[in-house]
């Protein structure tokens, strides 16, 4: 080899060697971001954004679900523990507005305790179903649950009318035109209605048809204003909605200041691997859809068919959204009208909850079964067999500890202020 | 030497501007491993109209087109469904049923969506259609005309 000859092939080493380390430099210093994401994840990221939450459609069952006037009454009625069997039962003592609307307890505790645990009722109103089990199908038919429940307000219909007359008489009135005439003691009795209490029923089944029916109309009023405050009780956005705007945004350096590197990871498990977006998809992190996932079934505790128990109830329901009490078209009712009413995968199936607080929620599932986010997603690690029924779960084998933990920390992103009018935060009496 | 070092410097400019274009550039994004399931990106569109699909017992063709377009997950909406004999004939007076699922989740619909109208020519209006994960589902469409019945299997992936 001449010495020019070997002179370049020197050169050309040099100058290799020179390229690459620069561009190992230069990799590392600016290489793959952690918050770059393929055209198609950044549609999935959208699609989870509140962003993409159209405004809250109107209940086509409730004609004054959006009238200011029913939104200040029903206000008054969430707060009211007149409506209970003691005295000191409200709607609020189960959905505490400084608990995102939850009590903090595995089952709810009022009168007395609840077979599940209490759902919150922060955007709610978009969801077709209400109950874990979806046995009603409208925000203020499901009011009437706990209402007569003995274990939660513990009261009863005519209760119920008679302290709307006492009570509330003008501003009814002026939402719903006149109120029945409740005097007379022997056809509207203090204390009737079809619940477990054998003297109240026994009262209720001796009532005239249109008595009952009279009844039923204040009961149904009534929820349609506890629905029309609760319609106003809304998700704020969250730290993951500001960072996914900054992601389509395309500033990756105000992304990185919003989710830390575990959460973003995790944010990728959830729309990836982990399989979470199958069931918690949409701007709320549910499909409304029914599923059982095999969740421990707790000694002691009868068995819970869940849907399955649940269909024939919202079927014959008078105030569902076909029945008499609504306001809605059959053509409004396409939910109820085409429920799936049959299929092995109702049995033991729950409704997928929303993640929105899911943090702040604790604890979890439909007796609250879990009390932290870590037993949660160990149970999607594992994903036992169910009783009753069949899971729909598959293990995530490939899901190492650490990315069960990346998982939680996303969904601490997941937090954020109610969107609702400050006043509507506390009692009325409470109001500045 | 001299043509060799002018060689070389227009060398190393290259590579460096290679390296720099390669940098500038957002790194593929990881494909989700959905452990073997279907899992599509909702960034894609799925087409209104599905292609026409032929009966298992080769009586009717079927073809599907949804009324919510683009199709998207959770929402109620209606499909019109069009039936014809291979031969090209519009099938009128049919009865149909629709099932079906994810066959990858082993559920079927969320729902129980039914054939309210015919609308002539073949055509029937399919209402409650709802579809609740991403993925592929397969529509399971049952028509019965003139007596004979068939079954024609739809897929599509949300």
């Amino acid at each position: 080899m001449s010495l020019r000859n070997r002179q370049f092939v020197l050169l050309i080493g040099a100058v290799l060697l020179v390229t690459g380390v620069a561009s190992a430099w230069l990799w590392r210093h600016s290489g793959p971001s952690i918050h770059s994401w393929s055209e198609a994840e950044k549609a999935v990221l959208a699609s989870l954004a509140l962003e993409s939450l159209p405004p809250l459609p109107p209940d086509p069952s409730n004609a004054v679900g959006d009238d200011p006037r029913a939104v200040a009454l029903g206000h008054r009625l969430f707060f009211d523990t007149r409506f209970s069997a003691n005295g000191q039962v409200s709607c609020a003592t189960c959905h505490q507005p400084e608990r995102f609307f939850t009590d903090g307890l595995a089952r709810a505790h009022a009168i007395g305790t609840t077979p599940r645990h209490t759902p919150s009722i922060i955007g709610a109103a978009y969801s077709p179903w209400f109950f874990w089990d979806g046995r009603k199908d409208s925000q203020w038919a499901q009011t009437h649950g706990p209402l007569e429940s003995p274990v939660e307000h513990g009261g009863n219909r005519t209760q119920y009318a008679h302290l709307i007359a006492q009570h509330y008489r003008d501003e009814y009135q002026a939402l719903f035109g006149p109120l029945p005439d409740l005097s007379d003691p022997a056809r509207f009795p203090p204390s009737a209605g079809p619940v477990a209490d054998p003297e109240a029923r026994a009262a209720w089944e001796a009532m005239a048809p249109e008595d009952q029916e009279a009844v039923n109309r204040v009961f149904a009023n009534l929820g349609k204003a506890i629905a029309a405050y609760e319609r106003r009780i809304l998700h704020g956005p969250a730290p993951f909605d500001r960072y996914v705007a900054a992601v389509l945004a395309g500033d990756q350096a105000a992304a990185a200041d919003i989710l830390d590197p575990d959460q973003v990871a995790g944010l990728r498990l959830f729309i990836g691997e982990a399989r979470c977006i199958n069931c918690h998809n949409g701007p709320r992190f549910t499909n409304d859809n029914f599923h059982n996932i095999g969740l421990p079934w707790v000694e002691g505790d009868p068995l819970d068919q869940g849907r399955l128990a649940a269909v024939p109830h919202v079927l014959e329901d008078p105030f569902n959204c076909l029945g008499p009490y609504s306001d809605a078209s059959p053509d409004d009712c396409q939910e109820l009208r085409f429920m799936k009413t049959q299929g092995p995968e109702l049995l033991g199936a729950f409704k997928t909850p929303s993640l929105r607080n899911v943090a702040e929620t604790a604890p979890y599932m439909h007796t609250g079964q879990f009390a932290t986010l870590a037993e949660v997603l160990q149970h999607y690690k594992q994903a036992p067999l169910a009783y009753p029924g069949h899971s729909e779960l598959s293990p995530l084998d490939t899901i190492s500890q650490a990315q069960l933990a990346q998982l939680e920390a996303f969904l601490h992103s997941l937090t954020a202020p109610v969107a609702a009018p400050a006043e509507l935060l506390a009692p009325p009496s409470q109001e500045p | 030497m001299k043509r060799a070092t002018v060689l070389l410097v227009t060398l190393l400019t290259a590579l460096l501007l290679a390296g720099c274009g390669g940098k500038a550039e957002a790194p593929p994004a990881e494909k989700p491993d959905m452990g073997g399931m279907e899992m599509a990106s909702s960034g894609e569109k799925s087409p209104a109209a599905l292609p026409p699909v032929t009966s298992e017992q080769g009586l009717f063709v079927v073809q599907a087109t949804s009324q919510l377009d683009p199709l998207a997950i959770n929402q109620l909406h209606s499909w019109i469904l069009h039936v014809e004999t291979p031969d090209g004939q519009p099938v009128e007076g049919a009865t149909i049923t629709v099932d079906g699922g994810m066959p990858a989740h082993n559920h079927g619909l969320p729902t129980e969506p039914q054939v309210t109208e015919e609308l002539g020519g073949g055509d029937y209006r399919l209402e409650g259609m709802k579809f609740s994960m991403p993925g592929l589902w397969e529509l399971r469409i049952t028509v019965t005309a003139d007596g004979k019945t068939d079954t024609a299997v739809l897929e599509l992936t949300l």
